[in-house]
């Protein structure tokens, strides 16, 4: 019966050896009632005074370099242009600006890039949602998919450049086969990358909803929905050059407005300031489009850590 | 005392090409209301697939497992299964996790959610971790946080599956009072399977012992004094015998 007397009110640090750690550790043995002193196990989090150049000195380097960069290769080539190359062909950094200039101030500028801009978002918007939705409807039915994949997979292949032909005979020259062809290429990164995360889905987690009585709709919803959101951003990441692609192959196919327009207009007018002008536009679309991705991914990857948010 | 899970002839095969692996064969158990019944086994033994039959997550190739007189076609919210590994949502913080059974099972407001979530927190002593995620917390912090998540469906059966397996031998003993001290009065039944001798003595009122392909060797009853404690019962001279009539046991089934 000693046992029980013992047993009954251990004191305190009784379950553990006086070594070092589990001093260190402290309260963390305290029994269960005492409510949150296990808390202190495990890593604590402490203030730290560091200096900004401790703080920020490896991306002030970073920035650094890379500005150091885009000025060398620039002066690089406006030295260059017109001593060791013909002008003709490569143009220079100048000349490109000065026609950027140009086009700001007519207005050619802003008509052109909004009407492509208009046909990369509309077709990544519809590609990624149709993508999205297939891929999530898809994926969740086990053997639909087994069915489907192979020919799934022969279309993802068809290079969407020989679509326009038939695009165009489908839907005109106007705006609707830009944005049609942009989403169809779209579509398929994304659906698949979207199929890819549904699949992979933790089993153990299905099981967990399964025990607490969950439906297939509660498991679709609270289950795969949320741990298939990787694999839509990814896959929306990953489209975003693509609709851009879609969009400007449209126009040089077929077009007499918007970017790739204007570099085919440029272009045969042995214009290259032009083409190197527009390519410097689309370029900083591009970049607008991967920061509001990146925006929506840092939301929705809040709880994975810290060096998988990439 | 009434038979809360009965488990009859049940045989448990994974087909694979033209042959079955056979997991567990003619498996009869009943488990009693209000007992702590600890199934002690081998890696391999079929364990695991007796659990998850008698959990409803995977169907039996043949015979039934009744759960209160009626057979089980699937999971049932009246039985938790604290698995072996964390199946916490990595997307969900532990507050939310904690809530998720309520918010499946439905009718229960938004508010009393919560404030069920955090008493139940409290009770396995992650007050004020509520807003972490569960990779923010340590392995112990997890297995209490499960814990915590499957007394929120208050059911009247828990199984759990060598669920202190990957801890520390210190946070095991730890977990492992604060188990019985959450048991004790509950009137729940458990179901408690491990490879651990200590740990199915410590904890159990009846002790089944299972050889190959789920062959009860040994199922006997603990009649230790509760509460136990580890450094106490090692000297016990009851506890010694059991210790070695049960190591005997585990190497006659394996054989």
């Amino acid at each position: 019966m000693t046992e029980q007397t013992v047993s009954q009110s251990p004191p305190p640090g009784r379950r553990r050896k006086p070594s070092g750690k589990a001093a260190a550790k402290g309260a963390a043995g305290a029994p269960l009632p005492g409510g949150g002193a296990s808390g202190s196990s495990g890593p604590v989090r402490i203030a730290l005074r560091r200096t900004w150049r401790e703080k920020h000195g490896q991306t002030a380097t970073v920035w650094g370099v890379r500005l150091l960069l885009i000025v060398v290769v620039l002066t690089a080539w406006e030295l260059m242009g017109g001593t060791l190359f013909d002008i003709t062909f490569t143009s220079k950094p100048s000349a490109i600006g000065g026609r950027l200039a140009e086009w700001w101030a007519d207005g050619t500028l802003w008509t052109h890039s909004w009407v492509t801009i208009q046909e990369i978002v509309y077709g990544f918007l519809l590609g990624a949602l149709v993508g999205a939705i297939a891929g999530f409807v898809l994926a969740s039915l086990q053997l639909a998919y087994r069915v489907l994949d192979p020919f799934i997979m022969a279309l993802y292949a068809i290079p969407k450049v020989a679509l326009a032909p038939l695009f165009i005979v489908w839907f005109g020259i106007g705006m609707h086969m830009k944005v049609l062809l942009a989403a169809a290429t779209v579509f398929f990164l994304v659906f698949l990358n979207t199929a890819a995360g549904v699949r992979e889905v933790d089993r153990g987690l299905v099981d967990a909803v399964r025990l607490m009585g969950g439906t297939r709709r509660d498991i679709a919803r609270k289950v795969v929905l949320p741990a298939s959101m990787t694999g839509v951003l990814t896959g929306l990441k990953v489209a975003i050059p693509y609709a851009l692609i879609g969009a400007v192959i449209g126009e040089l196919v077929a077009s007499n407005q918007g970017l790739g327009y204007l570099i085919n207009d440029a272009a045969s007018k042995f214009d290259t300031a032009g083409v190197f002008a527009t390519l410097v536009v689309l370029s900083v679309v591009a970049a607008l489009l991967n920061v509001c991705v990146g925006l929506i991914g840092r939301r929705v990857n809040r709880w994975k850590p810290v060096e998988a948010q990439g | 005392m009434t038979a809360v899970l009965q488990a009859e002839r049940l045989t448990k095969q994974f087909a694979k090409d033209d042959s079955a692996i056979v997991a567990l064969r003619d498996f009869a158990l009943s488990v009693e209301e209000g007992s702590f019944v600890t199934v002690l086994g081998r890696s391999g033994c079929g364990k695991s697939t007796m659990l998850n039959l008698l959990a409803g997550l995977t169907e039996p190739t043949e015979g039934t497992v009744s759960h209160r007189g009626k057979p089980l076609t699937g999971p049932d919210i009246d039985i938790g299964y604290l698995t072996q590994s964390d199946t916490l949502m990595p997307w969900r913080d532990v507050q939310r996790n904690v809530e998720m059974p309520l918010e499946i099972r439905g009718g229960v407001r938004a508010k009393e959610r919560r404030r069920t979530a955090a008493a139940l927190l409290n009770r396995v002593g992650l007050d004020g971790f509520g807003k972490h995620y569960p990779r923010e917390l340590s392995g112990g912090m997890r297995r209490r946080a499960s814990l915590a998540r499957m007394l929120a469906g208050s059911p009247s059966t828990l199984l759990m599956d060598e669920p202190f397996g990957a801890l520390d031998a210190q946070l095991r003993t730890e977990l492992q009072e604060e188990l019985l001290r959450l048991w004790q009065g509950s009137g729940q039944t458990v179901v408690f399977v491990t490879h651990d001798i200590e740990e199915a003595l410590l904890l159990g009122d009846r002790i089944v012992v299972l050889g190959a392909l789920g062959r009860i060797v040994a199922d006997e009853r603990i009649t230790l004094q509760r509460p136990r404690h580890v450094d106490a019962l090692r000297v016990d001279p009851e506890f010694v015998r059991l210790h070695t009539t049960m190591a005997a046991a585990l190497k006659e089934g394996s054989s």
